[in-house]
């Protein structure tokens, strides 16, 4: 895990890379010297609303010109070679718009043409993607009929034309009411099986976690986190225990006086526990279990959301989560 | 090919739309109008009159046909936020402006095969004096004229589509642009400076390359700096509203003639290019400006 700055090393395995990327929108400092390396796999790019994340997307598809630094996708300067990135990448927009007069077949017929995709491979292709994106039985109707989520999943479906080596993702759940984002996460769940790299933007943290093994954490155009997901709540743990028991009082009044505790309560009728000493804790309580005769149903360490992690280290740098 | 795509996916959309019906409609409306006008009996119209009346009337109302139907080819994928597709996809900004004037040209070729075809039926008593040319070749001689005339109106419409979001913005400034170019004709005002005025002499030139470019955006008969035709050509391609060495061409195109001043006519095609080339590339410029910095 990185806090506050981010590693610059290259290897054969990051798909993107950042050299100190800055965007100046006029005189608002849109990106200040943001160097990140994304691996192959699922990564999510998070970060408050305005903190960057949809500028970084566009310039490493080549649709912004960076104020300085430089950005590589797959190899591949985005400045110098913005096609070839197209060519190679997957890509959902931003609260993309299709054309309403198409069907969603005539929709992706049309991007497979534009990704050059030969006439014999394209019907089964498309006839593929529907499938997976639970659109099969819906392909021949207009767009102008489908909800936001059926067209996030029709524009899913068109970033895989081609079966990119990436696919980026803007914001594949924004706009979406709950069935509509569950539809999306289980759809990206899907993917993830497949082995493709995707690089995820959101400032919906709860989802993300679900599908995602490594994040980067921006705001206001810096990188302030990165790291495993589980590696990161690990380090955000704050050491508490929820003991789960079928005599909780009694739990509670024996670990009281127990010098590998440090603080020990009742919650919504489990032990919470705090221990000073960890493995000491985690002995001492089975022990306590069978002396006592009482049924030890869980014993979990607690570990933050993504959520809670992102919105402390936003307010301790002064942010705010809009 | 991928400016081909886009070329089918406009023409598809344009299929669609009920613009393109009313402005088909608005088109044969003109030549249909005329047809029920002219057959009031007691009017001693000659048939080459009724030529260039009809002439003069169904090209500027495919020019219009042309700028409603297609005014908001480049607008409508900004307002609608589809240009996003494009953007994201390997297209350069050359196949989308290619793509876009390829699909007008083709709704321009619609437009006046029908118009043409129109005029056949409607009208077959307008060659009754051709001695030269045969209908088939005066027909698309006239086909031929109505696109020329339409190239520069593609181009301008494409240009201004590409500024501006509003369809209605786009048709009234084409519409203004012309407009202003046919006053300062009426009014003769540009042909006379340098006749008139001895100290703008040395520009002379430039100003009869203007006058050249405005004879083409305008279509009629503006440019007179080579002389009249002497040929004998047939009267009724005279009678189109284009100009003098629109006319030759074309008359040289449908029946190759070696009397006629080829490279003379053929100033006339290439001032009609040079502005439709010149408002491509502009669109051109436009969208790589947009697409270099775009933001929703």
């Amino acid at each position: 895990m990185c806090l506050e700055g981010g590693s610059n090393t290259t290897s054969g395995t990051d798909v993107i890379v950042t050299d100190n990327l800055t965007k100046f929108y006029g005189k608002l400092k849109a990106l200040d010297n943001l160097s990140v390396n994304v691996k192959k796999g699922i990564t999510g790019f998070l970060g408050p609303n305005a903190a960057g994340k949809t500028t970084t997307i566009k310039i490493l598809m080549g649709l912004l010109t960076p104020s300085s630094g430089k950005a590589s996708v797959l190899g591949i300067d985005p400045t110098k070679n913005p096609l070839e990135i197209r060519r190679k990448v997957g890509f959902l927009p931003e609260n993309p718009r299709p054309y309403k007069y198409m069907s969603g077949i005539e929709f992706l017929d049309f991007i497979a043409k534009l990704r050059g995709l030969p006439t014999k491979v394209r019907s089964g292709e498309i006839s593929k993607l529907l499938e997976q994106v639970g659109l099969a039985e819906r392909g021949k109707d207009k767009v102008s009929t489908y909800s936001r989520g059926m067209i996030q999943r029709l524009f899913i479906a068109q970033t895989l034309i081609g079966n990119p080596d990436l696919v980026i993702l803007d914001e594949p759940t924004a706009g979406l009411d709950p069935i509509g984002r569950e539809e999306i996460i289980n759809l990206l769940a899907d993917l993830r099986k497949t082995g493709k790299s995707i690089f995820i933007s959101s400032h919906i943290l709860g989802e993300i976690e679900r599908v995602c093994d490594y994040v980067l954490i921006i705001d206001r155009g810096q990188l302030v986190l990165e790291g495993e997901v589980d590696k990161i709540k690990e380090e955000f743990a704050t050491g508490r225990y929820k003991v789960k028991s079928d005599k909780p009082e009694l739990l509670l009044k024996e670990l009281e006086g127990k010098t590998y505790v440090k603080d020990v309560w009742i919650e919504d009728n489990a032990v919470m526990v705090l221990p000073s000493d960890d493995k000491e804790f985690r002995k001492g309580v089975w022990e306590l279990s069978v002396n006592l005769g009482c049924e030890i149903f869980s014993l979990e360490k607690e570990l933050p959301s993504l959520q809670s992690i992102f919105v402390s280290l936003i307010k301790k740098r002064g942010g705010e989560i809009k | 090919m991928r400016a081909l795509t886009i070329t089918a996916k406009d023409t598809k959309r344009l299929l669609k739309s009920p613009k393109f019906y009313f402005s088909l409609f608005l088109t044969s409306m003109a030549i249909v109008g005329l047809k029920v006008l002219l057959s009031v009996p007691f009017l001693p119209l000659t048939p080459m009159f009724l030529a260039r009346f009809i002439f003069t009337l169904s090209l500027p109302c495919l020019g219009l046909a042309i700028l409603t139907s297609n005014s908001d080819i480049m607008s409508s994928e900004y307002s609608e936020g589809t240009i996003l597709v494009l953007y994201s996809q390997p297209v350069s900004n050359a196949s989308i402006i290619l793509g876009k004037f390829f699909a007008m040209l083709l709704s321009s070729l619609i437009f006046t095969g029908f118009d043409t075809l129109l005029i056949k039926f409607l009208h077959p008593y307008i060659w009754e004096t051709t001695e030269f040319v045969s209908e088939t070749q005066i027909l698309t001689c006239y086909f031929f004229a109505a696109l020329l005339f339409q190239l520069p109106i593609i181009g301008l419409t494409l240009l201004f589509s590409s500024l501006f979001k509003r369809s209605a913005t786009i048709t009234i400034v084409v519409i203004l642009i012309y407009e202003t170019l046919a006053v300062l004709y009426a009014s003769q005002l540009i042909w006379s400076v340098p006749q008139h005025v001895p100290g703008i002499a040395g520009l002379s030139i430039l100003i009869q390359i203007f006058i050249l470019l405005l004879g083409s955006i305008l279509g009629y008969d503006i440019v007179r700096i080579t002389p009249a035709l002497s040929i004998n050509e047939p009267e009724v391609i005279k009678y189109l509203p284009i100009n003098v060495n629109s006319q030759r061409l074309l008359y040289f195109l449908i029946s190759p003639n070696p009397e006629i001043a080829l490279p003379e006519a053929l100033i006339s095609l290439l001032s009609i290019i040079m502005i439709t080339v010149l408002s491509i590339l502009l669109s051109f410029l436009v969208i790589k400006r947009k697409r270099s910095e775009y933001r929703e």
